[in-house]
């Protein structure tokens, strides 16, 4: 009796036990015999499922009844109703069979989103430019205002002004100091903040630290018997009509600056100080980073890729083997945090796809059509699952944000990158995170983890591919 | 009220179909209700058309239903007797008419590749359609319907040798028709 027929009668009425170890003990040998094994085996399971997937329609099971002049056929048991915990059961187990089985490409798209929400939270942070003392002359502005009224009320005082108004006073006002960035220990904010930066000039020209954030606003200042209000024009006791000595303020400082419960009534005026407006001009790409130049903020990087693609492909490719996986780029340091620029790089991307026998590609072109058609390959191998492992070029756009104030040990500083590109296969889009280190003030290292994903069609079906990368770079700045 | 059927056997509701009222009705529900399904696989898989298996299936039932009112009438296996008639609607429908399906590659040839489990499906409704009566009977009774090569014997009356081999031949064809697509499932 042929292999064949064993199989035949193995898979129709069953074999003995003599004949069914001699059935597998061919197979194990016969790796066609298998193959035809296996082909029996898929025939009858598509035949179960066909016998499974027939009900008979109701509308002719009615127009039978109808036709014997009985009474219709009693409906179908409704299909049982579940509960919600039932339903929720199975959506929960259906969530845990998707995410198991596409477990790598969630973890490359876990780990860009978190890298990407950290980049765009990080961007939305306004950048904090170098701080440079601003010279304001202000000796217009100051006016000299005798203090002859009562004092206004708390409230009154800082109606006065725009911004929560601080009252300060100082026993010692007459403070100078030659250096401009001068912290007045004299000087409380009502709602305990501390002091803030001040400088007093005896001879009206003031010179004021003006740093354009909120943190900085207060400024406080001090003028021989005057009553001097601050704003983001300057300085000015024009708009503080009868600014006038009042009661000092308590602050956590004074308790133990002043252990004698001295009173607290100025002898020469008031001072208000209004809380300066931030001043917050919009970011920009020309914005001057920490270099003086363009070229001193150009950083060249070259950087090897240790990747895995998934699916997993680990076919040889056919590319030359020069730059391979490897990537260099350039970026501009546009502030502390933030750089931009290109990135060119050759990097494998395993493919996995269903290719239909219809269009055939040609492997190879020929100026002769008779010679693509007979180098033509036949469509049942080029037909279905495919898998490559295609080295690509890839272009794209970077962006990196440095992160100093995270640095560790003074050495290592993190840093995020995104980079969104194009491949002749389709865009590509990668996410990196990872520590840079500066051995020197022109050279960096640095090291990241790649999440990658790269799009691609074949036969006009969408297919993704997901990566990860291990790099590893040493750049150059001057 | 109608007797429950359900837990009676067939012979028991056979007997009842004899008789009249509400238990002969009561009874032919439960039958109808046993064998619809295994007989419309049979009419579907036969035909190959839904529509003409529509007019099998209801004109078996309809003999089923006159024929067994007869006296002295008796069935002893009653599905074997819905198939055998059936298999005659289904064969005396196809007496007169010009069916001829040459079972060729160039046939072959002509269906796309399918990758779909649906239409994997309705391929091998098409490859059932191109064997020839016997070997398509042969076949949906033995693996659709899941009958012995003695029960199929008894309704199409041929030899159960026979029948095996038929069988056989039936499936070589099916599994090379279907080749492409099993060995795509395979892969």
């Amino acid at each position: 009796m042929q292999h064949s027929e064993l199989l035949h009668r193995f898979f129709d009425e069953g074999l003995d036990e003599p004949l069914e170890d001699v059935l597998f003990g061919q197979m194990a040998l016969d790796p066609e015999l298998r193959r035809e094994f296996v082909s029996h085996l898929k025939l009858h399971t598509i035949i179960q499922e066909d016998v499974a997937g027939i009900t008979t329609p109701s509308h002719v099971s009615r127009q039978l009844f109808a036709s014997l002049g009985l009474g219709l056929p009693e409906a179908p048991l409704p299909e049982p109703a579940f509960g919600l915990r039932d339903s929720a059961g199975a959506a929960w187990a259906r969530l845990r069979t998707l995410v198991a089985a596409h477990r790598r490409e969630l973890s490359v798209g876990v780990f860009s989103a978190l890298a990407t929400a950290l980049l765009l939270m990080q961007f939305t942070v306004r950048d904090v430019p170098i701080l440079r003392p601003i010279p304001v002359a202000m000796e217009s502005r100051v006016q000299e205002a005798p203090v002859t009224e009562p004092a206004p009320s708390l409230q009154e005082s800082r109606s006065l002004t725009t911004g929560a108004a601080s009252r300060v006073t100082s026993p010692d006002a007459s403070v100078t100091s030659p250096d401009a960035f001068v912290t007045a220990p004299d000087v409380a904010s009502p709602d305990g903040n501390g002091t803030a930066p001040g400088v007093a000039s005896p001879d009206g020209s003031i010179a004021a630290f003006m740093p354009p954030t909120a943190d900085a606003g207060m400024v406080p200042m001090v003028n021989n018997g005057s009553a001097i209000a601050v704003s983001n024009e300057g300085v000015t006791v024009a708009d503080i009509p009868d600014a006038v000595a009042i009661e000092r303020i308590p602050s956590p400082a004074d308790g133990a600056r002043e252990p004698d419960g001295e009173t607290a009534r100025l002898p020469f005026g008031d001072v208000v100080i209004a809380e300066l407006p931030v001043i917050d001009p919009p970011w920009q790409f020309t914005q001057p980073g920490p270099r003086e130049n363009i070229f001193s903020n150009l950083i060249f990087e070259l950087r090897r890729l240790y990747g895995r693609s998934y699916p997993e492909v680990d076919q040889q490719h056919n590319s030359f083997n020069v730059f391979e996986n490897m990537a260099i780029s350039v970026v501009s340091k546009t502030t502390e945090h933030h750089a931009f620029g290109l990135e060119y790089g050759r990097e494998n991307f395993g493919r996995e796809f269903h290719r239909s026998a219809e269009p055939q590609v040609p492997l190879l072109s020929f100026a002769d059509p008779s010679s693509a058609e007979v180098y033509r390959p036949p469509a049942q191998a080029v037909a279905g699952p495919q898998r490559e492992n295609r080295m690509l070029d890839v272009v794209g756009a970077v962006w990196k944000l440095s992160l100093p104030e995270y640095g560790m040990f003074d050495l290592v500083y993190p840093y995020l990158r995104t980079l969104v590109g194009a491949t002749k296969l389709g865009p590509v889009g990668k996410v990196r995170a990872g520590l840079e280190m500066y051995p020197s003030n022109y050279s960096m290292l640095n090291v990241g983890i790649e999440g990658g994903m790269l799009r691609y069609m074949v036969d006009d079906i969408p297919y993704y591919t997901a990566k990860l990368n291990f790099t590893f770079g040493v750049a150059l700045a001057f | 009220m109608a007797e429950d059927y359900s837990n009676h056997s067939d012979e028991q509701l056979f007997a009842a179909f004899k008789l009249s009222g509400k238990e002969k009705d009561a009874a032919f529900r439960e039958l109808f209700s046993r064998y619809e399904r295994k007989v419309y696989v049979f009419c579907l898989r036969m035909t190959g058309n839904p529509d003409e298996a529509a007019d099998v299936f209801q004109e078996t039932f309809t003999r089923f239903y006159r024929q067994t009112l007869k006296p002295g009438e008796s069935v002893s296996n009653i599905l074997a007797y819905l198939l055998t008639s059936a298999r005659n609607v289904f064969l005396n429908t196809r007496r007169n008419m010009v069916y001829w399906s040459p079972f060729d590659d160039e046939k072959i040839a002509s269906h796309a590749p399918l990758y779909e489990r649906s239409e994997l499906l309705n391929m091998i409704s098409s490859s059932l359609e191109l064997l020839d009566t016997p070997y398509r009977e042969a076949f949906v009774l033995r693996f659709y319907q899941g009958l012995s090569y003695k029960e199929i014997s008894e309704i199409t009356g041929d030899s159960v040798s026979a029948l095996k081999v038929r069988v056989m031949r039936a499936k070589d064809q099916i599994r090379y028709i279907l080749a492409p697509y099993i060995s795509d499932l395979i892969r």
